[in-house]
């Protein structure tokens, strides 16, 4: 196991820096936190303090100003040990200080950035009960009113919208027709607090329980038009653009689970004896753990090579979906042998193996399904044309 | 107040440890290297006295394996100077060591009125604890370990400490400076670092090398042999009746020449 092969001293330093602090302050809470279904503000402004909130946005909004590997791995090394906490630093800075970042108005980003590094949480309010990977489908309105718009609709699935600590929302909706039929999408920044607008929590999930997930219901809810995101009618390709970087977060998600599950399987396998020899030495368990490694070793150096790809400006969109949907299945696998080899411990609250198991199957839904990688993958190979 | 940390990597026992083929130390293939956990503490108490009245903090340690990434971090923290001491130290136990750190604090004219000298209790390569005791007797310096608590008066320049005892008792010291002191635990657990800090300490301090000269220095303690416990016959347990398990129990006693 080589996690820092390639990497700058820097990079090295960096994920030992998070990996203790995953290990001393997020993987004693996460187990109790996932249990009661919890959010913990504490932990998510300690992860504030650390600089993980505002990664890759520049000092002078009081960023981290790190590269994008740094970034990557620091998701990487928090979802190692917990799931949950990885995506509230993954969605935040991904899909919520993104946007504003990428697209944002300099009064926007002075406005916002330096509160959402310094610990307040902001959303990406894009899916919608009837529009998930169909964006094009998005019923959510915004109309003109004088200087102002006035949003109807709702979203669903959207992280770190609801918590105590949440600012508000990026929120893509519908605000007229393109010349060629087409709808003309525009992005909002909504604020917390406006009337008409509510952001609520959703509860019983299966997985990543100590994050917070929100349905956000708008109505008639008036923003002024200084809350536009970029200009009118971009929404749609911020979106496209958001998505695209978005999904190697949730390939972090996934080698860091996958690193997480693996380490915990070895483990066990070493010391677990069974006919008078570790179970490390049955075929059955060491090829399941070669493939891990394996798996691993390769998802590691390609996730790495396109965050480095990112960082020299070029477009990601196929290199994205491939690390994204080859980082979430390594980690459905890693997970399930990790149950496996556990056996019947596996299958209890007391070891970390059943909410890896768990935790795993949003990396193959969110942020476009698995079967919408493949897609993206394939018209950009020109199965289509 | 000037403060002088000294460092000590220790191999990370979270991973496997393996004997060497020398069977007189660790595989390193099989190691990594973390800052010595009582000496983390050390450093955030230098860092907090630092706070508290000012001054300078300056890291020490013999050159390690990932050593550059603890003397970063502790650059990061606060620390005003890190130094790597060069050289191979593999050999050197405590007495060793803590005459290559006096000889430090000789080249550099470190000592001064206000000059405490910190380092961890005890280190769990070795567990000797000895380090902060030699080295305030080469100094000729008061030196107390197993601290957990530091305050500093300027006025008569002297420190009050706390050592923990067994069965909770605490002792009271007052030390005038310079000392030498063995910390247990900080006043706060060590403190995490912001990750854009580390990168601003890498772009713009230095960690400074230094070579000591270590003729006539002493080994102190060496191995002669390291080896895993020895699995022995297991515990026969005793079945039946109390009355059955009471005789087998007698007999065995009177066997072994017990009664």
């Amino acid at each position: 196991m080589h996690p820092n092969r390639n990497l700058t001293e820097e990079h090295v330093i960096l994920r030992q820096s998070v990996r203790k602090f995953a290990e001393e302050v997020v993987k004693p809470a996460a187990k109790l936190l996932d249990e009661k279904e919890e959010f913990s503000v504490e932990i998510t402004k300690q992860m504030a303090e650390l600089g993980l909130l505002a990664a890759f946005v520049p000092e002078e909004y009081n960023g981290s100003c790190l590269d994008y590997v740094s970034y990557i791995i620091a998701v990487e090394e928090l979802a190692r040990v917990d799931g949950s906490h990885a995506a509230t630093v993954a969605a935040h800075n991904s899909l919520g200080v993104g946007p504003i970042y990428y697209f944002g108005s300099e009064e926007q980003k002075k406005k916002y950035l330096p509160k959402l590094a310094g610990g307040m949480l902001w959303g990406f309010g894009l899916t919608e009960p009837e529009a998930g990977s169909d964006a094009g489908n998005t019923m959510t309105t915004a109309v003109e009113d004088g200087n102002d718009w006035i949003i109807n609709g709702a979203k669903i699935f959207i992280t770190n919208a609801s918590t105590d600590i949440s600012l508000g929302s990026t929120v893509l909706t519908v605000t007229g027709k393109k010349p060629d039929g087409k709808k003309e999408m525009t992005c909002f920044l909504v604020e917390n607090g406006t009337p008409g607008f509510e952001a609520r929590a959703m509860k019983h999930k299966l997985m990543w329980r100590a994050s917070n997930t929100s349905e956000l219901f708008f109505s008639d809810c008036r923003v002024p038009k200084e809350n536009i995101l970029g200009k009118r009618g971009d929404g749609f390709h911020q979106m496209l653009g958001t998505l695209d970087n978005g999904r190697l977060s949730i390939a972090a998600m996934g080698l860091g689970l996958a690193q997480g599950a693996f380490e915990l399987a070895l483990n066990y396998a070493k010391q677990r004896k069974t006919f008078g020899k570790p179970i490390a030495q049955y075929q059955a368990t060491s090829f399941k753990l070669s493939d891990c490694d394996m798996g691993i070793e390769l998802a590691r150096n390609y996730l790495y090579e396109v965050c480095r790809m990112l960082d020299a400006g070029e477009k990601i969109t196929k290199e994205g979906a491939i690390a994204k949907l080859y980082c979430s299945e390594l980690a459905h696998m890693c997970a399930n042998h990790c149950v496996q080899i556990l056996g019947g411990y596996g299958l209890m609250k007391e070891y970390d193996a059943e909410r890896f198991y768990r935790d795993q199957k949003l990396l193959e839904i969110g942020e476009g399904t698995s079967e919408i990688q493949r897609l993206v993958i394939s018209r950009m190979i020109g199965c289509y044309e | 107040m000037n403060i002088l940390v000294l460092l000590k990597m220790v191999p990370d026992v979270v991973e496997e440890l393996k004997i060497g083929d020398d069977f007189k130390s660790l595989d390193r293939d099989w190691l990594r290297f973390i800052l010595s956990e009582s000496d983390e503490h050390a450093l955030e108490q230098a860092i907090i006295l630092k706070e508290k009245y000012g001054g300078t903090v300056t890291a020490v340690a013999p050159d390690a394996p990932e050593l550059d990434d603890a003397l970063y971090s502790a650059l990061a923290k606060g620390a005003d100077r890190a130094f790597k001491i060069i050289g191979e130290w593999d050999i050197y136990r405590s007495p060793g060591l803590a005459k290559v750190f006096s000889r430090f604090i000789e080249i550099n004219n470190i000592m001064g009125e206000q000059t405490l000298i910190l380092s961890g209790s005890q280190a769990i390569d070795d567990l000797e604890g000895e380090i902060v005791y030699y080295l305030a007797e080469f100094l000729g310096l008061p030196g107390c370990c197993v601290v957990t608590s530091v305050q500093y008066n300027p006025d008569s320049n002297c420190i009050t400490l706390l050592k923990e005892f067994s069965g909770g008792l605490r002792g009271e010291f007052e030390l005038s400076l310079p000392a030498v002191i063995g910390i247990q635990a900080a006043e706060n657990p060590p403190r995490y670092i912001p990750i854009a800090k580390i990168r601003n300490i890498m772009k713009t301090q230095k960690i400074e090398e230094i070579e000591i000269p270590v003729e006539g220095i002493p080994n102190g303690l060496t191995i002669e042999k390291l080896f895993e416990p020895e699995v022995t016959d297991r515990a026969e347990i005793l079945e039946g009746t109390p009355e059955e398990v009471a005789r087998k129990l007698v007999e065995i006693f009177s066997d072994k020449g017990i009664i």
